[in-house]
């Protein structure tokens, strides 16, 4: 709750500050979308995330930027591309976040157990993760390159993520589709989704998660009703590689995401 | 509560009065479309746009875009007209009727560009993150 109003205060401050230059861009983009949505979670024993708000908060100053939780220092940019140095917290933790403890009595061999066993899923940090990013645009759409490395100590791995995406408009709505893929090494893959030696027991066997990539595809539909107000529905299909899917603690390889909202542009 | 309806029942024939006075006065103006988008593909809004106009008494009226130095299109004695006119945009714009020349707008209505793409490309850029799904 503290969060939420501490991001509406510096939303509102933020709008306010960037009200003067409207004429030509704001370095600020701030949006806030409220609805409703959900995110399913691939973890055993767990809820999916509920999303009522979408926050939209970001800073694009001439080489320092911050993106909705990334910091960036563009290094490049031309005619072709832009060239970034990044920062980012890693937010698969947030599954995690939303976890279940139970009790099971019956074994991996389908045999009754003699006692219960309390299965938890086992907890997992935030990674602070630091990279470099290049995009690149044109009429044909956009592309954009990622690579990060854990510089936290949490996970010690890296991720390559490849994007691209074309935006359309028809009359008052604008369809924005995107496809991606992402991989994931061996490490930070065996972070999240593997189980400890001393994490296992008898209903959770222990497991290592190798390399593997992920592909997803999103669809955002908004609908203007004006400069600052549109409908959004959004969609996302995330496809979790079969080695973080093969763990004992993933129980859908598929993540699915939508929201539906009212959406408010500053500008 | 008598003397308050009593004052009531004088007061509204002022009223319907005052509006008729109004009415007498009003000049409607509609555009259809008011909204286009643009983006890195179509960086310009090309469209027909529909002006439509009506008042409650004849006169002389002119439609005007504030693109434009001269009028669109002027009508005499006449209390509704329409015009279709094609233009090719970045930025908003209005369309305005006045009675001629020099005479101030009796309504206007604006034309939005809302802009999706940007000189930024940064802007354009996607997160990662779990909780980004807009």
């Amino acid at each position: 709750m503290n969060r939420t109003i501490v991001l509406l205060t510096l939303i509102l401050a933020a709008s306010l500050q960037a009200a003067p230059a409207m004429a030509q861009e704001s370095p600020w983009r701030l949006g806030i979308a409220l609805g409703y949505g959900e995110k399913s979670n691939p973890l055993i024993l767990s809820d999916d995330i509920p999303i009522v708000v979408d926050l939209d908060i970001a800073y694009f100053g001439k080489r320092f930027f911050f993106d909705n939780g990334d910091l960036g220092l563009t290094v490049a940019d031309n005619e072709w591309l832009t060239g970034s140095l990044m920062a980012r917290v890693n937010s698969d933790r947030v599954f995690f976040g939303k976890t279940n403890t139970d009790f099971i009595s019956i074994g991996l061999d389908g045999a009754p157990l003699s006692a219960a066993v309390e299965v938890v899923v086992p907890d997992r940090d935030y990674a602070t993760e630091a990279g470099f990013e290049v995009l690149s645009d044109g009429s044909w759409g956009y592309l954009q390159l990622a690579a990060f490395h854990d510089v936290s100590g949490t996970h010690d791995g890296y991720e390559v993520d490849l994007s691209y995406g074309i935006g359309w408009r028809s009359q008052r709505w604008y369809f924005d589709p995107s496809i991606g893929v992402s991989y994931k090494s061996a490490a930070m893959n065996d972070y999240y989704w593997g189980v400890r030696p001393g994490e296992s027991s008898a209903v959770l066997p222990a497991y290592e998660a190798g390399a593997g990539i992920n592909v997803r595809g999103r669809l955002t539909v908004s609908y203007f009703f004006s400069r600052n107000w549109a409908f959004t529905l959004a969609a996302q299909y995330e496809r979790m590689n079969d080695e973080a899917a093969a763990s004992p603690i993933v129980e859908d390889q598929n993540v699915l995401g939508w929201f539906g909202g009212l959406q408010f542009r500053f500008q | 509560m008598i003397r308050f309806l009593a004052m009531l029942a004088l007061l509204l024939p002022l009223e319907a009065l005052a509006d008729d006075t109004a009415d007498d006065d009003q000049v409607e103006l509609s555009v259809k479309p008011v909204l286009c988008i643009v983006d890195q593909r179509t960086p310009s809004c090309d469209m027909a746009f529909h002006v439509t106009w009506q008042s409650q008494r004849e006169g002389y009226y002119c439609v005007t875009c504030d693109l434009d130095d001269e009028p669109l299109r002027c009508w005499s004695g006449e209390r509704e007209g329409e015009l279709e006119d094609e233009r090719s945009v970045l930025e908003d714009f209005s369309y305005m009727i006045n009675e001629g020349n020099g005479q101030p707008p009796l309504d206007a209505i604006t034309v939005e560009v809302v802009r999706m793409d940007s000189d930024d490309r940064r802007r354009r850029r996607r997160t990662r993150h779990v909780w980004d799904i807009t």
